[in-house]
């Protein structure tokens, strides 16, 4: 957007465009126009799924405060009340045998106060409306946008229950009811992982997820058998969400919005790549698309009218664009230290070439190819050279490892300045979370945040970068977390000292263990920072065959 | 004049000074932030204290807050972009779950009250004629946020329109605000206001601590920077902190103030303006700088009806000396243009509220509130801000002794004392 003269100087790039760049898809046809289908019903009709059968489309409408559900001949035609009542009655989705409806419903009665004792909950109802509705789920949380698993035995879901903060988690239930099984919870504020949808092959689900209310939602693939393996498949840079498997497994369709567009719209993601085509719907919000069972139309919501009505268009030819990849010479470390072995003595020698040498002071622990750091114990590098970065980018890696969580302030590193004495840092917070921060030009600490607390006893790579735009970001084992900060342009002069393991002044200790450490004059590229590629991830999942 | 009409006039006159009369027996204000979210989880051993989803448990908070000597309630209408009314144009608080773009509130009672659906009462308007029957002056405590600093905060419209969400340096948009550049957004914020008259307040507080993580980082939206570029001739510095740029972005914070003034003003209606400013003095570009508060400015304009102070940086070794000198330089820079209310702040989450002055002097609450009421009044100020009336934050004996204070001795504004 801006012209920034130091971004420039720092990074000499290419677009390149990927080779999936004019990939298409779909028959080649004139663009499809969208098909009203609920537009002679009065109030807002939302949220829709498609039978698997193709015949019928099952919808939430919202008239009047009241939320109830409607099925309608994905045709058009006459709709007919499915749930309704006093109760809000909320995102509705079908098993695969077509036979259930499973959604989310709650009924104020009373008011919390009074001993409200049950929130949005899940309930079953037969598709026919044939059989009141049995409720699945209990208690004061809110579990919301339901899913089938393929084989139509579980329900996934998405839940606050047993969060201590504002978080969302996925969860699991049996058809036949039960307790609900957690499948991954990160309970920090603000960090959700929302509309789950399992992929046609079973082993991948996508979701929404936000981490922090700095961030975007962005799609998210979770594996299914070990749901603590995901992979983020859009960028957190602009908002994604809501996804839907297409039947042949190869698409996701979602809403999401990129700078330029003029409405929510809906966009279809090609699974194997993460590339992106906007689907035009015309004039309006395009929101919750759902795929026809034969994979060749779309049903979604649009406000075009001025309220929202359902609409249903066939998928036109889609055009994808990957997002332009940055090449450039990569930066070179101006401290590089590897706590791989002993040293012997109290120097730790500087691998970087720049003479930034270490003093070690305390008795660091040297084991398992790691060097433990614990109260009294840190690296000191006096006056380091290259540290110098001005207005410019610079980046932080280092490896390490946490084994308990407390709740202490915890220095990894710290670039002590004589402006600012905590000119950038790495640390672990009192949430147990991972910062990394730097700072604007009237020091104001802005920050990137880890997603979740490091895993315990788990080594990791810590990336993070200050860009010359100001904007901060920490890449946690590749993944790029979803809280950045901006505005963060101090301009660093020299150096007066750099800290691992403890704070500049001697306290707020790191407990746990370092492999790796690195500073970069220069901005590590995504690449560089990100470890595992969506092949990769994939190539376990049988997604798309 | 003609001679005729100076006849005409003299009653006028009369009137004038009668009003200057009326001035100068100004009541001191008490003005008290209500924040009835904070009521909600208040429990004694036969459960919750305050239903904060009926009237019953609005009008238990109101007699708590008029223990400490209110005369003009700041009730809050709103936590981000969540209205706690029947708001027509924007999200209502129990909204969240309806729109799954946001993070639900997840606790147990705070996440699942709901100030009243559309069949029950409308608590913003049930509290303003209650108010009345009380003898309160009824008032907003609106802060300048979207967000609170909570994703299930951001309201519907906001998600509805993210062409005019706040952008980054580099183009990121940002949900957190819609910028009040774009004639829609300023219409939408208008027609909140006319929901907040509607229903009848007198004043409207607009809090800048409360900006909701907004800076003017995130406004390099394209209107805000093609008229920079205009301005100018050159590009806005990617340095978000810089000078120029921020009193470019807080032009249209200036613009806002404006437009709710005329707007009022259109409706016949008045609305008395208050603007809460934290860290204000001493006096520095740091409003301007993270938050686009040129208060200053609107001082000079007459804008603004009152100037809240949240906080002053006081030195701990001298509390009551150095708040005493640094609130005396907001009232010089005011110079009697407009109202200015001391903080008697029961939050701390400044490190300069009531609790670190309790700390730095060793004075118990009711010693510190006293101490703080007494100096604000002798200085002429024309009343004290109490953030926020909690349940018994402001301890039983502190509101007695204050309510003591400004029913008796300190009832009466006091004239500026003459500067040395």
């Amino acid at each position: 957007m801006l012209h920034v003269k130091s971004c420039v100087l720092a990074l000499t790039y290419l677009v390149l465009l990927s080779p999936a760049l004019l990939a298409t898809c779909g028959p080649a046809a004139a663009s499809p126009v969208p098909k009203p289908l609920t537009d002679k019903l009065p109030g807002a009709t939302i949220e829709a799924a498609w039978s698997p059968d193709g015949k019928t489309i099952v919808f939430q409408r919202e008239l009047k405060e009241d939320v109830d559900l409607y099925v309608i001949p994905a045709e058009g035609g006459e709709p007919r009340p499915l749930v309704t009542g006093p109760d809000l009655a909320i995102h509705p989705a079908g098993s695969p045998d077509g036979k259930w409806i499973v959604y989310s419903s709650v009924l104020f009665d009373k008011t919390v106060a009074q001993g409200l004792e049950n929130g949005y909950n899940l309930h079953l109802v037969r598709a026919s409306g044939r059989s009141m509705p049995r409720r699945l789920t209990a208690g004061l949380h809110r579990d919301y946008t339901p899913c089938f698993s393929r084989d139509g035995a579980f329900i996934y879901f998405s839940s606050t229950r047993g969060a201590k903060q504002n978080s969302v988690g996925l969860y699991r239930i049996s058809v036949e009811g039960g307790e609900p099984e957690c499948i991954l919870h990160r309970d920090a504020t603000d960090v959700a992982l929302v509309g789950p949808d399992v992929a046609p092959n079973g082993h991948v689900l996508a979701c929404g997820f936000i981490a922090g209310f700095r961030g975007n939602w962005s799609l998210r693939l979770v594996k299914t058998s070990a749901p603590h393996d995901e992979y983020p498949l859009t960028e957190t840079s602009y908002p994604m969400y809501g996804p839907r498997w297409s039947p042949d497994g190869r698409l996701i369709a979602c809403t999401g919005y990129r700078p330029g567009d003029n409405s929510w719209g809906l966009y279809v993601v090609e699974a194997r790549t993460g590339a992106l085509a906007r689907v035009d719907t015309g004039p309006g919000n395009s929101r919750s698309p759902a795929w026809s069972p034969d994979g060749k139309r779309l049903v979604f919501e649009n406000n075009r009218t001025g309220e929202y009505k359902l609409y249903v268009m066939d998928l036109p030819r889609l055009r994808f664009t990957e997002e332009p990849k940055l090449v450039w010479a990569p930066p070179q470390p101006v401290v590089k230290f590897s706590f791989a072995s002993d040293p012997g003595g109290d120097t730790l020698p500087d691998l970087s070439g720049r003479g930034n040498d270490g003093k070690i002071v305390g008795k660091l622990l040297w084991q398992d190819g790691g060097a433990v750091f614990g109260d009294g114990q840190y690296v000191q590098i006096p006056k380091p050279k290259g540290c110098d970065f001005g207005t410019g980018g610079f980046s932080v890696r280092t490896v390490l490892r946490v084994d308990r969580h407390t709740d202490q302030l915890r220095l990894v590193t710290v670039g002590d300045y004589p402006i600012h004495h905590l000119g950038w840092q790495i640390h672990l917070s009192t949430d147990n979370h991972l910062w990394f921060n730097s700072r604007t030009p009237t020091g104001e600490y802005t920050a990137a945040r880890s997603d979740s607390p490091p895993p315990l006893g788990k080594k990791i790579t810590v990336v993070g970068i200050r860009y010359p735009s100001g904007k901060v970001e920490m890449f946690v084992d590749g993944v790029r977390q979803s809280q950045s900060g901006a505005g963060a342009t101090m301009s660093y002069p020299a150096a007066t000292q750099i800290r691992i393991g403890t704070q500049y002044s001697g306290g707020s200790p790191f407990v746990g263990t370092l492999y790796e450490y690195e500073v970069y004059s220069g901005i590590l590229s995504t690449a560089e920072a990100r470890r595992t590629s969506l092949q990769d991830f994939l190539s376990e999942g049988d997604v798309g065959e | 004049m003609k001679p005729c009409l100076a006849f005409l006039a003299l009653p006028a006159v009369l009137v004038g000074l009668s009003c200057a009369a009326a001035q100068a027996a100004e009541r001191f204000e008490v003005a008290s932030w209500v924040d009835h979210h904070d009521f909600a989880g208040v429990r004694d051993d036969k459960g919750y204290v305050f239903d904060c989803d009926r009237p019953e448990g609005w009008a238990k908070i109101l007699d708590h807050v008029q223990e400490v000597g209110t005369t003009l309630v700041l009730w809050r209408n709103c936590g981000g972009a969540n209205m706690r009314y029947q708001s027509l144009v924007e999200s209502h608080h129990h909204d969240p779950i309806l729109d799954k773009r946001r993070v639900p509130e997840t606790r147990v009672p705070w996440g699942w009250v709901r100030y009243g659906d559309a069949a029950e009462e409308d608590m913003l308007r049930w509290v303003v004629q209650e108010c009345g029957k009380r003898g309160l002056r009824p008032g907003v405590h609106w802060p300048f946020e979207e967000t609170h600093w909570e994703g299930w905060t951001i309201g519907g419209w906001n998600l509805e329109h993210p062409y005019f969400w706040g952008r980054t340096p580099d183009g990121q948009p940002w949900w957190g605000r819609a910028s009040l550049s774009f004639p829609e957004v300023m219409a939408h914020k208008l027609a909140l206001v006319d929901e907040l008259l509607d229903r009848g307040i007198e004043a409207l507080f607009i809090d800048f601590y409360r900006n909701g993580g907004w800076t003017p980082a995130y406004e390099y939206v394209e209107p805000v920077v093609a008229a920079y570029r205009a301005k100018y001739g050159a590009e806005p510095s990617s340095d978000s902190s810089d000078p120029c740029w921020c009193r470019h972005v807080g032009s249209y914070v200036t613009e806002f103030l404006r437009r709710i003034r005329k707007h009022a003003q259109a409706r016949g209606q008045n609305l008395e303006l208050m603007v809460g400013i934290p860290g204000i003095a001493p006096l520095s570009d740091e409003p301007l700088l993270t938050r686009g508060a040129d208060w200053q400015a609107w001082v000079d304009e007459g804008l603004v009806d009152a100037v809240v102070i949240n906080y002053v940086k006081w030195d701990p070794q001298d509390p009551f000396g150095s708040m005493r000198k640094l609130s005396r330089e907001v009232m010089d820079v005011v110079k009697g243009r407009c109202k200015v209310f001391w903080p008697v702040q029961a939050y701390d989450f400044s490190g300069f509220g009531m609790p670190s002055c309790q700390k730095a002097t060793g004075l118990s609450q009711p010693e510190v509130a006293e101490r703080l009421l007494r100096m604000a009044w002798e200085e002429g100020a024309h009343g004290i801000s109490l953030e926020c009336v909690d349940y018994n934050n402001y301890a039983a004996a502190t509101r007695e002794r204050m309510r003591a204070l400004v029913e008796g001795e300190c009832e009466w504004v006091q004239p500026v004392p003459p500067r040395g």
